[in-house]
């Protein structure tokens, strides 16, 4: 395209914004509920952000399935992402929690937009086919997944790594003296690397990128021979700062790696995704839940719904029609080579996506991270979806440029964007119930390509404007259905949006049992319930029938105070004995030891026998408000802290779920803590006063991640200082 | 043309032929395409069948977004399910029925009528729908038809109908068997009724007189406005 004038781009991306913005308001109002994934991430940031407001760190959730690690849910957000801040801040602002993240999300999408514009500028050399391509992505339904999934986290630190990668790649390409670029664009490449490598499954990202390598080389060998000269020589001039960029990714890893080698114990379970039987790390995702649905099952289900626009809802893969008609206007074209690096790597990645095919079989058979991919059809949204869009812009700019100077051929060319029109339309009447705007679209389509290519229209304004409504004017009624056929009047609270860090004693000691549980209970009844939690607590809700709420109502008496114990061994559990102590409350714990502590239990169990023996009978005492002799001093997600005062040795459980990273103190010195009645806490406390600390994670480990959050958030005021300083140099 | 074929190999539209040559021979892509239709299937199918079962039984009246899902649902059975069977046709053809789409609903009901000729309730909602265009010669036409389907074999098109019939029956408390063989003999009894009102209109649309004519008319208005499209 001829740059007559400089045209001010600003305007457009703001308009674009709002109808964006227009289209979205019921869910961004918060007034129409979040779906699916979209609703589990809300209750994770929403407990991050709460306890990070707070001052604190949160490595536990006792109000989660009987008490659980947080560390699975933080790596599935990736807590360290210092844009996350920006959901404090508006709440400062005077916004409500819900607000400021729904205000988040969409902030983080239009930031991916904009990256996706950059680095398609940087790929085109050309604002106007860029501009196109953000459009595309904008009104394609990738927006619509940030209320009911949580694509959205990977795709836009993915999109501005692939930015700052291209830079660095052209710049290398260059002779000029470009250090100062080259550097903050590696610290760009650097930071997203961080954020991506920071969530709990950065193999998406890596099978992109690896991909992306592979279509690179095999398309541009020889330049890149260039490139990697001079990172070498880069890296030799350089040395200390390649030391620290690498120093600093090593640690992002960090957090990650140490969650998976956690997943491997085999202490915590995602029984609802898990393989049955054996398998290395509790992240291993059962083959049925991949081969459910893949990127092929997708695609044909978007096709059912694409087939009728009035049922558009969460999940159907929509593009605007304007994209099929540069992809169809583009077929006849003689391929350059960059249409062939997309060409190749889009066929790459839908082959290691398409669970039916014999590929993705083959790579799960010999490529470790393939086993954790669950959701296989998420590259089509984030990765298939944009480089799908890049490809066809790409075509119109071949068109563009391939487009003929001769008479004859011209009408020739043009008779066959006028044919591809048509064929489009009678497909359109004839298999689909299509909307009005539909039609428009098309037309605009035709006008905006016969006038764009034949080189009419020079007034830049006008094919901004045109390709602008040719785009929106489809998708706008398109994302009118999605209330209609996918939203839900938000009725009721999310979790966590009422107060729950709160350590609630009951009022009475009352404890009802339903005896007749007892003959039913024999085996495993309850199918599993829980998403991610601790082992025995998933056994124990399992087989505790779920009608009456037993389990719920026993870890409601957050304290029992015991005056006898006796083992359990978990190899061989004797369900009645133990259901006898959750159901119907009998004054005898269960404890369980662990490796090495075998003889240290035995003569626990000997002496509180010994220094109980006549209260064998009587039932366990629940800590109720009233409560004398404990009282609990101070409580928050990672840390309990209470006072005891007994006149003889008892164990008090505390139920809240048993994990090997609880450390137990009592004066001030180390207390041992027991796995008691399978799943909980428990400790023997001796008679007299005496202060009780727990605490979930070790001091480094809690230390460890306020750095992280420091350094994140140091690399990102970094890498925007040096943005600012070569824009405005 | 000539410089076009030549550049044949240089141009995006070859890769596509080839691939898709290889997706369908090499890689049996008519097999994966279908199992993906089924997969697919399974995510589109309707939560649950309760307000269409209610609509066949109690003939309570169902909500216009819920049967759009159950057209939806049944119009994809009908493009993605191979070989064909008359009970998808049957199904959508009731579908559309409920939502006043009389047109697409003979059209199903001819193509379910086609695929399982033996049916009984097929003719017999077509001669009801004739009946109702006044269409008296078409309607004496389907309910012969009806008449000279087979009983048995309705039953046992029924109760082999797992995926479309059977959930729309299955919740029932009682043995479905007799409480369909019992429908059954009230929809012969009906369609012999039926029957003698076609051929008697179809009389009376051969006389002249308009005011018997219209007397007539407004008989089977009446009549037929009591008697239902069913499927089972």
């Amino acid at each position: 395209m001829k740059q007559t004038q400089p045209l001010k781009l600003w305007p457009f991306f703001i308009l674009s914004f709002i109808v964006w913005i227009y289209c979205f308001r019921g869910f961004i109002s918060g007034k129409l509920s979040l779906s699916s994934d979209a609703l589990a991430y809300f209750e994770h940031f929403k407990f991050y952000i709460d306890q990070i407001s707070r001052g604190v760190y949160p490595q536990w959730d006792p109000t989660r399935d009987g008490g659980v690690p947080i560390e699975f849910f933080l790596r599935r957000i990736g807590s360290h992402n210092p844009l996350f801040l920006l959901i404090i801040i508006f709440e400062k602002c005077g916004l409500t929690f819900l607000q400021a993240y729904l205000g988040f999300l969409v902030f983080y999408f239009f930031l991916g937009a904009i990256g996706f514009f950059l680095t398609a500028k940087l790929f085109f050399k050309d604002s106007f086919y860029a501009f196109i391509s953000f459009l595309l992505l904008l009104f394609s339904s990738l927006g619509t997944r940030l209320f009911d999934s949580y694509i959205i986290l990977t795709f836009t630190p993915m999109v501005w790594f692939f930015y700052f990668l291209l830079n660095v790649i052209q710049l290398l390409s260059s002779d000029q003296d470009n250090v100062q670029k080259i550097k903050i664009n590696l610290i760009g490449c650097l930071f997203t690397l961080m954020v991506l490598f920071n969530t709990y499954l950065p193999f998406y990202f890596l099978t992109v990128l690896l991909t992306f390598v592979i279509a690179g080389c095999a398309v541009y060998w020889r330049n890149l021979a260039i490139v990697f000269k001079n990172l070498y020589r880069f890296a030799s001039c350089h040395k200390v700062f390649i030391c620290v960029w690498l120093c600093i990714l090593f640690i992002s890893f960090i957090p990650g790696w140490i969650f998976f080698q956690e997943m491997k114990k085999g202490e915590f379970v995602l029984p609802l995704r898990q393989p049955p039987g054996l398998s290395q790390s509790s992240l291993e995702v059962d083959p049925i839940w991949v081969t459910k649905w893949g990127i092929e099952e997708d695609i044909v289900y978007s096709s059912a719904y694409l087939s009728d626009l009035r049922r558009f809802k969460f999940a159907v893969f929509y593009l605007p029609v304007f994209a099929y008609l540069l992809f169809f206007s583009g077929m006849f074209l003689k391929f350059n080579r960059r249409l062939v690096l997309l060409f190749i790597w889009i066929l790459m990645l839908f082959m290691i996506s398409a669970q039916q095919l014999p590929f993705y079989q083959f790579l799960k058979t010999h490529i470790n991270f393939f086993k954790y991919f669950r959701n296989l059809h998420f590259f089509l949204w984030f990765s298939l979806l944009p480089i799908f869009i890049v490809f066809v812009v790409e075509q119109l700019k071949v068109l563009k440029e391939q487009w003929p100077t001769e008479k004859i051929q011209r009408i020739l060319w043009n008779g066959m964007i006028i044919g591809i029109h048509i064929t489009f339309l009678i497909y359109i009447l004839t298999q689909t119930k299509p909307i009005i705007f539909t039609f428009v679209s098309i037309g605009l389509s035709l006008i905006f390509l016969l006038g764009y290519l034949s080189g009419r229209p020079t007034n830049q304004f006008w094919l901004y404007s045109a390709v602008l409504l040719a785009i929106i004017f489809e998708a706008v009624q398109v994302f009118q259905f999605l209330p209609v056929n996918s939203g839900v009047l938000k009725t009721h609270s999310y979790r966590y949006e009422k107060p729950y860090v709160k350590l609630i004693l009951p009022d009475s000691q009352e404890w009802s049992a339903d005896k007749e549980i007892l003959q039913s209970i024999k085996s495993k009844t309850n199918p599993p319930s829980i998403y991610m939690g601790l082992k025995w607590y998933n056994f124990l809700n399992q087989i505790i029938p779920q009608e009456n709420l037993i389990l719920q109502r026993y870890i409601d008496k957050k304290f029992l105070i015991y005056d006898r114990t006796e083992a359990l061994d978990l190899k061989k559990i004797d369900l009645q004995n133990l259901l006898k102590t959750i159901v119907l409350g009998t004054n005898m714990a269960l404890v369980t030891a662990q490796p090495g502590e075998e003889k240290i239990l035995s003569a626990l169990n000997k002496l509180d026998s010994h220094l109980n023996e006549e209260k064998n009978k009587t039932k366990v005492q629940i800590v109720t408000k009233d409560y004398g002799q404990l009282e609990v001093l101070n409580y928050d997600v990672n840390n309990l802290k209470f006072k005891t005062d007994f006149n003889s040795m008892k164990f008090v459980v505390y139920n809240d779920g048993y994990a090997s990273g609880w450390r137990g103190f009592i004066d001030g010195k180390p207390l041992n803590i027991w796995r008691a009645n399978l799943a909980f806490k428990g400790m023997w406390i001796p008679e007299g006063k005496h202060v009780i600390e727990l605490k979930y994670g070790s001091t480094g480990q809690y230390w460890f991640n306020y750095g992280l959050l420091i350094l994140f958030l140091g690399v990102f005021i970094y890498l925007l200082n040096g943005l600012f300083k070569i824009q405005y140099r | 043309m000539i410089k076009f074929i030549r550049s044949f190999p240089q141009r995006l539209i070859f890769i596509y032929v080839v691939l898709l040559a290889v997706f369908i021979f090499l890689l049996n892509g008519r097999t994966i395409i279908y199992k993906v239709q089924l997969q697919t299937l399974n995510r589109i199918k309707p939560e649950s069948f309760q307000p269409l079962r209610d609509s066949i039984e109690k003939q309570s009246v169902i909500d216009t977004r819920k049967l759009q899902d159950y057209i939806f649902y049944y119009e994809r059975v009908a493009r993605y399910v191979q070989p064909l069977s008359g009970d998808i046709f049957g199904a959508l053809g009731y579908c559309y029925y409920l939502s006043g789409d009389v047109d697409r609903a003979d059209n199903s009901f001819k193509q379910a009528m086609k695929l399982s000729p033996e049916y009984f309730w097929y003719p017999y909602n077509l001669g009801i729908l004739a009946l109702q265009k006044r269409n008296s010669d078409a309607a004496l036409k389907y309910f012969q038809l009806a008449e000279k389907a087979d009983s048995e074999k309705t039953l046992l098109s029924i109760v082999s109908s797992i995926q479309i019939y059977m959930p729309l029956i299955f919740n029932r408390n009682e043995e479905p068997v007799p409480w369909l063989a019992e429908r059954l003999a009230e929809g012969f009894h009906q369609k012999n009724v039926l029957l003698l009102y076609s051929e008697a209109f179809s009389r009376i649309n051969q006389s002249q007189d308009s005011a018997e004519k219209k007397e007539a008319d407004e008989l089977i208005r009446k009549n037929l406005s009591s008697i239902r499209i069913q499927i089972f």
